[in-house]
């Protein structure tokens, strides 16, 4: 089934633009259009198989974020992942991976959403917030870590050197994380791109 | 005023550009690099504040963070901040200063009159004098503390800065940035370490500073470290704590040197570092010694006086008299001799010539060995002092206008302190020095009990290595370290007290004596910790680093016992005051805590929704254009609902996904009522009990297939009911194959409710029979609406045909908005919490008043849904004596019987059964005005409820004198048999 666009939990203030302190090297933020599945395996090699033979992806080890291209896979709990890929049809994704009885499989693709942030300073602007260590020599790219910020619960996955970290977290404080985000970055200036 | 004072060269400041900036409404001038205090000292100012209790005049006495004295309110209006450390504060163009405790004047303090009756102000003085009569306590005691209490005025106007904190890790963190702290951490970062140094200062380098020959050394280490990408260098920043597992605190000054922060900046910034390893370089403070009018304007530590010649080119006095106990003092002596102050004499305590005698005469300096201070002249100004032979009755007298007082240094220990390390006693240096390590920490340099720069330095260099081979770094690149230095001689002889006629100060900042000490001590306070709160000595923001060890050498010799055993307070944070603003960072006002909002928020605030915070929701109370408060919003959306239709934004339920072989079976022991047995497509309430047995939660929950059920909680309790399964299931049932997760935010859900309910959805609903036969009440189907996929399910709240749609949360508007329409002709309105409220209320729905964590399924009329069969969670507590006590408050409705509106019920009135009755029945839980009945009603819980069910009593509201007779009824006051919500 075709469903109509969906509305950004971003909300209305999440418009494309420049703001915050000029020049320098400015941090991106850019809502990725993506859909979310939850994986909950009962037998983790059986839904590693499932899921490698539905989406080409593994099921990476813990505190880890297998990433391919625009999609990914990253675990989030003991025997539990997020698998994520560009934004195709309604509920297909999860469809696709259905059906697998080692494995609970949940469409979060409206419950969660993802915000990539890139730049020189989008570490510090993390730092205003996470407890975890983000320096390239602990925490390089492929690596995953779900913690807290400005008490939210949020998945940080570092996708490259850049850096740049794909933040997912609940779609209902997507508004007030961006809030922080902003205040956090307005140091550096950053930039809200269109959603990809 | 001019810069009087000001050396005609040196120092560190930049003469070529003058800053303006008034003390008390005077103008003043410095330059950059100058402190407050080093500026006023310049311009001749020895005045600077009045003391708490006895309103002394008191002057500066130190140059760095643990001024007891010069403290100073910076700023005004809205940035007002009092008890500023003027010997710290760097000065700007603009800067506002002000004294504090003096009224009128600081030259003219009506309370200075304290010090005449000084006597009868003794340690404990409050204590003793505030106890009786009990009923002076509110009204005439604690006005007149009050008004005493306190230094300096806080801003009352809300900060418009901006504060934030920041994580940072590192390998190793070094405190301090003097000789020790450079070279260790130069060590570290050479050996590859991520290093971070904090100092307190604006410039790096502590003593350094001091030491014009090393600044090559210093300017080249600041150099190497700024090159090194994983060194990260911190001015202005104290590390104030040292807490558990390597974390440590630190307070970033980010733009206290400022006017105003410049724009997207911050004011200050708390660091929370975890440190692998830490190195405290954190220096030594030089001490005072207790001899009468020790607290004179004029009397200062000699590493001050030496600090404000050699660093700020500024004279602290024209003729200077040292007291000393040791040699170090001796080059503060020869620092002013050299930069043009006369140096009257030196007072040396020891009785034994040393070295440093002999290089005092070359200078044409008088040297008066086994000698002491016994009294200082002058009030608001030295203008001489009094010395005699240690044990000598002659007294004879020096002018002087600056009197240089070292009674040796104490290492700064506090940090260390902090992680229980246990400080150790050292009797060449009669001080404490850092213990063993209990974290992963070393100290070096002077703070480790190390003098001399070329000294500190070595011990730094093998401090950073040491640290960073501990994380198995090899060692780096060598680097050059300091010229040796000229032979050290940093062993003092103790000395604490000269006993004298008149006041000699163990505190200054608190006005603690040393007879006050002795007071103590005879009055049974003889424990440091003890004595520290009886006199209020080493407290307040130098927290005893000034002077807190000679209070301890007063109490030890009255005791009889040695320093080392009786020790000093223990050092615990904060090390220097930090500001409430610091600490709370972004999380102030609206960000205290973050909002959630549902994916119908957008359209509630476009729609005129009145929002209510429940926990971090945001939800729309009621809808109103003109914003009109009162019940007429209220009682036309609930009548909506009762006579046509109405639709509410229910996201905020909790949701949980089961899926599994186990899903029937973990869901049976969870709830009381059984969920195996429910068919594919039908959705059941269920109660939660805890293990205790009270009621724990409710909601309905539905079977999507064979293994699959969706749970709905209370908003309220979504988070709580997701780890009651998870700890059961991962504590008691591991066993179950049965897999979950939270999907409240995956849907959008919304409640349609009222008589034309299936009038309006069939307006919209595609691919769905929505028949009382097709579809009836508890059935859970999928369908379309407006091209988005959508589930219904039957159910109900009001007590109105019902159906609660979900959508995924991406569409939730464009289906609101779809069913508002189609409802629009069969006159729907959107409702908010409290037409909500007041429906669920009319059917004795119970909701949070009623699930209040005492109450029973039994006190809440749910005995038939406890299962016979089978066991869950809270089955046997629930049994417990006192929870099946008959006469326990039961829940039954009550309606006012005066059908106007005239006289109100109110939730928590209490019910008894004569309107003079003192003896409570039960309360009212929640009360509404009536749409169905037109009157006040409510729920209740009552003692026998049930049985008093007909009776006439009354709800009692003393805080108002409220008493309205009331009918005891069912709580079902709207359709209770049932037939609406199967319509």
């Amino acid at each position: 089934m075709s469903a109509p666009d969906r509305l950004s939990p971003f909300g209305p203030e999440a418009r494309p633009g420049r703001h915050g302190a000029a020049g320098g090297s400015p941090v991106l933020m850019t809502e990725r259009r993506v859909d979310i599945v939850q994986v909950m395996a009962s037998r983790d090699a059986e839904a590693a198989g499932g899921v490698r033979d539905a989406t080409g992806l593994a099921l990476p080890g813990p505190r880890k974020a297998e990433i391919a291209g625009d999609a990914m896979a990253v675990w989030i709990q003991p025997s539990g992942w997020l698998v994520i890929r560009p934004r195709g049809e309604e509920g297909a994704l999860a469809k696709k991976l259905g059906g697998n009885e080692a494995m609970a499989v949940v469409d979060q693709s409206h419950g969660r959403c993802v915000l990539r942030l890139s730049g020189a300073h989008a570490g510090g602007v993390l730092a205003k917030g996470s407890r975890v260590d983000l320096h390239p020599r602990v925490f390089p790219p492929g690596s995953a870590a779900t913690t807290s910020i400005d008490h939210l619960t949020v998945t940080i996955v570092k996708v490259d050197a850049v850096p740049s970290f794909d933040l997912i977290l609940p779609s209902s404080f997507a508004e007030a994380f961006l809030d922080w985000l902003r205040t956090s970055a307005t140091e550096f200036g950053y930039e809200i791109r269109p959603s990809t | 005023m001019t810069q009087t004072h000001r050396l005609a060269q040196g120092g560190r400041i930049d003469r070529s550009r003058t800053l303006r900036f008034t003390f008390d409404g005077r103008r003043y001038e410095g330059h950059p690099g100058d402190t407050l205090a080093s500026a006023l000292l310049a311009s001749g100012e020895r005045l600077v504040g009045r003391s708490f209790k006895h309103h002394r005049p008191r002057g500066i006495v130190t140059a760095g963070p643990e001024e007891p004295c010069a403290l100073v309110e910076l700023r005004s209006g809205a940035r007002r901040e009092p008890n500023t450390r003027a010997t710290v504060a760097e000065i700007y163009d603009g800067l506002e200063a002000t004294s504090q405790n003096r009224w009128p004047s600081l030259a003219f303090d009506v309370s200075a009159i304290n010090q005449l009756v000084g006597r009868f102000l003794p340690a404990g003085f409050y204590y003793k004098t505030f106890m009786w009569p009990a009923s002076f306590w509110e009204k005439v005691y604690e006005p007149i503390i009050r008004r005493a209490a306190g230094l300096g005025r806080a801003a009352m106007a809300p900060d418009p800065d901006e504060y934030e904190s920041m994580h940072a890790h590192c390998d190793v963190l070094v405190v301090g940035s003097g000789a020790a702290g450079l070279a260790a951490a130069r060590a570290a970062g050479a050996a590859g370490a991520r290093v971070i140094v904090a100092d307190q200062d604006f410039e790096l380098g502590g003593g350094l500073l001091l030491e014009p020959e090393q600044e090559p050394w210093r300017q080249g280490m600041l150099a190497a470290l700024s090159g090194m990408p994983e060194v990260r260098l911190l001015p202005r920043t104290t590390v104030f704590g040292f807490y558990e597992h390597d974390v440590l605190g630190a307070v970033e000054r980010v733009a206290d040197h400022l006017p105003v922060p410049p724009e997207h900046g911050v004011r200050q910034r708390v660091w929370t570092i975890r440190a692998r390893q830490t190195v405290l370089a954190t220096g030594s403070t030089e001490r005072p010694i207790a001899f009468p009018n020790n607290d004179r304007p004029g009397v200062m530590l000699a590493s001050a006086a030496m600090t404000y010649v050699r660093r700020f080119g500024a004279r602290p006095g024209e003729r200077a008299v040292f007291f000393a106990n040791n040699d170090i003092a001796y080059d503060a002596a020869f620092a002013l001799h050299h930069a043009g102050v006369s140096v009257a004499a030196i007072i040396d305590v020891r009785k034994k010539d040393s070295k440093r005698a002999a290089a005092a005469a070359d200078r044409g300096i008088a040297v008066k060995l086994g000698s002491v201070i016994s009294d200082v002249k002058g009030g608001r100004n030295v203008h001489g002092v009094s010395f005699r032979t240690a044990n000598g009755s002659v007294e004879r007298v020096l002018d002087a206008d600056l009197l240089c007082v070292s009674g040796g240094w104490n290492p700064a220990v506090h940090l260390q302190s902090h992680t229980r390390a246990r400080p150790i006693w050292n009797n060449d240096l009669a001080a404490f020095l850092p213990g063993k390590p209990v974290q992963a920490e070393r100290s070096a340099g002077s703070a480790a009990g190390v003098f001399g720069i070329a000294h500190c330095a070595t011990d730094g260099a093998k401090a950073g290595r040491e640290a960073a081979a501990a994380l198995g770094f090899r060692d780096g690149a060598a680097f050059e370290l300091p010229a040796p230095d000229a032979e050290v001689d940093p062993r003092v002889k103790p000395f604490w007290e000269v006993k004298a006629k008149g006041k000699a100060f163990v505190d200054l900042q608190n006005d603690v004596t040393a007879d006050d000490i002795r007071l103590a001590h005879r009055e049974g306070y003889t424990h440091i910790e003890h004595a520290k709160r009886y006199t209020t000595h080493s407290m307040a923001t130098d927290q005893g680093r000034f002077s807190g060890i000679l209070g301890t050498a007063v109490l030890a010799e009255a005791r009889g016992e040695t320093i080392e055993t009786v020790g000093v307070p223990t050092f615990r944070p904060y090390v220097t005051p930090v500001t409430w603003g610091a600490m709370a960072g972004r999380h102030a006002g609206h960000h205290l805590q973050p909002v959630r909002r549902s994916p119908l928020h957008p359209w509630h605030v476009r729609n005129h929704g009145i929002f209510l915070e429940t926990g971090l929701w945001m939800r729309p109370l009621y809808y109103s254009a003109t914003r009109e408060t009162g019940w007429d919003p209220i009682l036309k959306e609930a009548r909506a609902v009762r006579q046509a239709v109405g639709i509410c934004d229910v996201s905020t339920l909790g949701k949980i996904d089961i899926q599994g072989r186990d899903a029937g079976i973990l869901l049976d022991r969870l709830y009381t009522n059984t969920f195996s047995t429910l068919a594919v497509g039908k959705a059941r309430y269920g109660l939660m009990l805890r293990e205790d047995g009270i009621m724990f939660d409710d909601g309905t929950t539905s079977r999507l297939s064979e293994h699959r059920y969706l749970m709905t909680t209370t908003t309220a309790k979504a988070a709580e009911v997701l780890a009651h399964m998870e700890f059961y299931h991962q504590t008691v049932w591991p066993e179950l194959d049965v897999r979950y997760c939270t999907v409240t935010d995956q849907w959008a859900q919304m409640s349609v409710a009222g008589p034309k309910t299936r009038l309006a959805l069939q307006g919209c609903v595609e691919g769905l029979d929505l028949s009382n036969e097709a579809f009836p009440f508890m059935g859970v189907c999928d369908a379309t609406v407006a091209g988005c996929p959508v589930r219904l399910y039957r159910v109900s709240f009001s007590g109105e045909m019902a159906y609660e749609v979900a959508t995924p949360a991406g569409y939730g508007e464009r289906v609101w908005e779809a069913i508002l329409a189609a409802g629009r002709p069969h006159g729907i309105l959107p409702y908010g919490l409290e037409a909500l409220g007041l429906l669920r209320i009319e059917k004795g729905h119970v909701a949070g008043p009623e699930l209040n964590g005492q109450t029973t399924a039994r006190d809440l009329g749910f005995e038939k849904m406890l299962k016979k069969k089978g066991d869950y969670v809270g089955r046997v507590n629930a049994e417990r004596p006192a929870l099946v006590a008959p006469d326990r408050p039961r829940l039954v409705g009550i309606r006012a019987v005066d059908p106007s509106f005239e006289k109100r019920l109110r939730g928590g009135a209490h019910i008894v059964d004569r309107p003079d009755s003192k003896a409570s029945l039960g309360w009212a839980t929640s009360i509404t005005r009536s749409v169905e009945l037109e009157r006040w009603l409510g729920l209740a819980m009552i003692r026998n409820g049930p049985e008093r069910i007909g009776q006439r009593l009354y709800a009692t509201y003393p805080l108002k004198n409220e008493v309205v007779e009331i009918e005891v009824c069912s709580p079902h006051h709207v359709d209770p048999e049932n037939l609406r919500v199967r319509a």
